[in-house]
């Protein structure tokens, strides 16, 4: 008796619970837009200006470059306070706080002749001297970003106070693009500080930069920043920003909470019919790459097998079924295509289980006994993949791909720091991570997959995983050597050529979220030209006038 | 009684020292360290990437490359002068940390035990006293149901059809943002407008053992002599069960109770991360994501700590309400 009461009871509230989410998500996801669909685009004029706009918050840390924490986007709340000698925009570099600056023919000397009239928040001048104390300040205590890592600066020289010069220790090509996310700190108040990572005074967020931090509450995760009147730069065309704690933030989006966010293209069709939304695609600079250790599992070193991974792996179904068309297929000469250096012109590798088949053959891989699992004297193809919990489904996709071309997977999902710890120390088969920055200057090519870089960088991982390409290498020395922009470029574009034909890793797909805001808030959202997310430009916030003309 | 009181301490102590060590052992032995995330959790999210050479001088600064058992000296050194040291994602000292979310936590849970317990042995009380009626029957097979929900889900059904259709309350959050006050009566109204649901979701998952409890434990006792006898004496219904027969039917319930704000504890994280409260569960969360080894010894400690404090209330309460148990 009791338990049939149980069962009515139980259905019933079921059937509530089926019918309440069903009307959450339903009907959107019924007639959502399939991939590769343009949009139409919001032609529709938006407010330029706005008193305060509100962001999804979220405790990132103090935002000062000692204390913030590494997960998260800790480091643009530092940037809208500090600046940087060196600034981006759409297309490239812009002169900043550095209003010019030369580089010596050998490469090994950068001079900035520094903006006259700067001011730190607090009325002091801001000058060479303060670039200097930086740079050693931050040899002493190591800041959690932003930092240059040693071996790539010998020493700064003030020159005279509107005057700093950089002495390199080899001519690093990426260094400019470094100094963007340089962010300079005051020398007389940080001076007197002995440890910066426990600095909370309301001192340590003292900057030149548009922004002041006006109230900061770490227990409820928000932060209220307010225009800076001295800000010696072009006028802010937000007064003020506050980022407030959402648990949802497309439902605080919904109810008028927040003004910015981002969002799965399930749900698009909620706003591609309201006249106040703008909906952009974010930039493909965010993404999930496959490696391959090639020590552990020596087999793997021959091109062959590897190339016939990225023939037998179906990059477009991933974006499809998984990303739900919100994303663009990896390149295997791992830059993406929305890269500045992409090169269109490099081997493809579309979906082909034949041709990964004929590869596999030709390496003398052959399934003998008829189990569906290519073999070879003796050992069978067949390996674990590890991933972390919240890409079991990419992993499960992949597997059935992969078996199709004769190659056994078991998908192992880890918890996220143990999956990072297990790829940090090679111990792994096969593994999935997710990461961004995939838009970042085109150097990581070198740092990532030339085995001569000893730059102590967690995912320069090619030593670890047993790949070593000697032309390779050779491009990576000249690439990082190489001062003119242009024939820096075509030496990017012969790595990627090296790469996709040798595929040390695979990026399976980089995500282009969708971007929606209200323009009736606030339209004047912009991309820095290598990030995805147009809430982390301080550009986004500014006129864009003067310095920070739109080009 | 002297040696009694003796080998209480002790006791107490060798649980306390067994606790510190596990808290600061199990930590350690999880893979990787604070500075070596690599991937992002979800799309889209960014990560600082430390080179090894950060990692390296991160590992130093925080004395992590001290051999295990210095560190754990250490920490036994520094907690006897009740430093627990500083929190390494949050910059900030461990014990400041846990004061800013642990009030938060005390709120809700202490909400949520007070409206269980009360509401419980109300409902526990009707329901034995239309023992085998239809009232009784359905509240039994109604709160059974409700019990096999888990609180997460239950506080995800709330937020939608409060929070999210109807709009009756907050979607996150345990105060308005940048909120200006007129005097503390309407902070304490924002407060607890803010807690409403967290506090409802908890009390919901706990309410029917305390139901349950209630009813049967009454059921029993009813039966019991005494209960005749007061019956016999003439005495009004009203004093027999209110005086008489539940009293007697508390002292389980006293007990549970106790028990209950550990188990709410550990349930806690999960409502927290729901209604996005910023509570000492979400807290212990991110400790453990990023490997804040001080702030997971510290925020285990305090949890094992007021368990350990609860009990001992729990004993004292109940040698009130049943003079035969006495400490």
């Amino acid at each position: 008796m009791e338990k049939k009461k149980l069962l009515v009871l139980f259905t019933v509230f079921l059937t509530a619970l089926i019918l309440m989410s069903a009307g959450c998500i339903g009907q959107s996801a019924q007639t959502g837009t399939p991939a590769g669909e343009t949009l139409a685009e919001n032609t529709a004029d938006g407010s330029q200006h706005a008193d305060v706009v509100y962001l999804s918050g979220g405790d990132y840390g103090y935002p000062q470059p000692f204390t913030i924490y590494p997960r998260g986007p800790g480091s643009s709340k530092v940037g809208m306070i500090f600046d940087s000698l060196v600034e981006r925009d759409e297309i490239g570099i812009i002169p900043w706080l550095a209003e010019s600056w030369e580089v010596s023919s050998d490469g090994m000397e950068y001079t900035f002749y520094l903006r006259e009239g700067v001011t730190w928040s607090d009325g002091e001048p801001f000058t060479a001297s303060d670039v200097k104390f930086t740079f050693d300040y931050e040899q002493e205590n190591v800041p959690i970003s932003g930092g240059i890592e040693s071996g790539v600066v010998d020493n700064v020289q003030v020159v005279d106070p509107n005057t700093v010069k950089f002495v390199l220790v080899q001519p690093a090509s990426s260094f400019l693009y470094k100094l963007t996310s340089f962010n300079i700190i005051p020398e007389h108040i940080y001076k007197d500080v002995s440890d910066p990572f426990t600095f909370l005074d309301p001192e340590a967020v003292i900057g030149t930069g548009p922004f002041l931090l006006d109230e900061y509450n770490k227990e409820h995760g928000s932060y209220r920043f307010v225009t800076n009147d001295n800000f010696w730069g072009p006028d802010t065309a937000v007064e003020a920003v506050e980022f407030i704690p959402v648990s949802d933030s497309l439902i605080a989006f919904e109810q008028g909470q927040i003004d910015f966010t981002s969002i799965s293209p399930d749900i698009l069709d909620r706003f591609t019919s309201d006249p106040d939304v703008r909906i952009v695609q974010q930039p493909a600079f965010w993404g999930y790459q496959f490696y391959f250790n090639m020590k552990a599992c020596p087999e793997l070193a021959d091109r062959r097998v590897r190339q016939a991974f990225a023939y037998a792996i179906d990059r477009d179904e991933l974006v499809k079924k998984i990303a739900r068309g919100a994303g663009k297929s990896g390149k295997m000469g791992i830059l993406s295509e929305d890269h500045i250096w992409y090169n269109p012109d490099q081997p493809e590798y579309s979906y082909d289980p034949e041709k990964a088949g004929e590869l596999l053959e030709e390496a003398g891989w052959i399934d003998t006994d008829g189990d569906g699992i290519r073999d070879k004297n003796g050992e069978k193809l067949s390996y674990v993949l590890s991933l972390g919990s919240g890409e079991v489904r990419i992993g499960e996709l992949i597997k059935e791909r992969l078996s199709e071309a004769g190659i056994d997977v078991q998908v192992k999902a880890l918890e996220s720091k143990s999956r990072d710890t297990n790829l940090k120390n090679g111990d792994f088969e096969l593994l999935i991570s997710g990461f961004g920055g995939w838009g970042a200057d085109a150097d990581y090519l070198r740092t990532r997959y030339c085995d001569t870089t000893q730059s102590g960088s967690v995912s320069s991982g090619a030593a670890v995983f047993g790949y070593h390409n000697d032309t390779l290498n050779a491009l990576g020395t000249q690439e990082l050597q190489e001062l003119d922009d242009e024939k820096r470029k075509e030496i990017v574009y012969d790595m990627q050529t090296v790469l996709a034909n040798d595929i040390p890793a695979i990026p399976l797909y980089y995500t282009t979220s969708y971007d929606v805001w209200r323009i009736s808030k606030y339209d004047g959202w912009m991309n820095m030209y290598d990030h995805h997310a147009r809430t982390h430009s301080i550009l986004s916030y500014l006129e864009r006038d003067r310095i920070a003309a739109k080009r | 009684m002297e040696k009694d009181r003796n080998s209480f301490i002790f006791r107490l102590l060798s649980t306390l020292f067994v606790i510190l060590a596990i808290n600061f052992f199990l930590p350690r032995m999880m893979p990787g360290d604070p500075f070596s995330t690599t991937s992002a959790d979800e799309v889209g999210e960014e990560i600082i990437v430390m080179t090894e050479e950060q990692r390296l001088y991160y590992l130093n600064y925080y004395g992590l490359d001290r051999p295990l058992y210095e560190q754990f000296l250490v920490y036994m050194k520094n907690l006897m002068t009740g430093d627990l040291g500083r929190s390494i994602y949050y910059k900030m000292p461990v014990s400041d940390v846990i004061m800013l979310h642990l009030p938060w936590t005390v709120l809700i849970v202490v909400g949520a035990t007070v409206i269980s317990t009360i509401s419980g042995v109300i409902l526990g009380t009707l329901s034995a006293k239309n023992r085998k009626k239809g009232s009784d029957r359905i509240m039994m097979t109604g709160l059974i149901a409700f019990a096999e929900i888990p609180s997460f889900l239950l506080g995800l059904i709330l937020l939608l059809v409060f929070s999210v259709y109807l709009r009756l309350f907050p979607l996150a959050g345990a105060v308005t943002p940048f909120a200006d006050y007129n005097g503390p009566a309407e902070q304490a109204w924002d407060i607890l407008y803010h807690a409403f649901l967290p506090i409802v979701t908890l009390s919901l998952s706990q309410l029917t053992g305390v139901y349950l409890l209630t009813r049967n434990t009454l059921i029993t006792v009813t039966t019991k002599d005494y209960i005749r006898t007061a019956r016999a004496k003439g005495l009004g219904e009203k004093t027999v069960w209110i005086r008489h027969a539940l009293r007697n039917a508390l002292l389980p319930v006293v007990t549970r109770t106790g028990f209950m704000i550990g188990i709410m504890m550990g349930g806690v994280v999960l409502v927290e991360s729901v209604f996005s409260y910023p509570g000492i569960g979400m807290t212990l969360r991110s400790a453990v994501v990023g490997r804040d080894y001080p702030l997971i010894q510290g925020i285990l400690l305090v949890i094992a700590v007021s368990i350990l404090v609860c009990n001992l209330l729990v004993d004292k309460i109940y040698g009130k309400l049943d003079p035969r148990v006495g400490i």
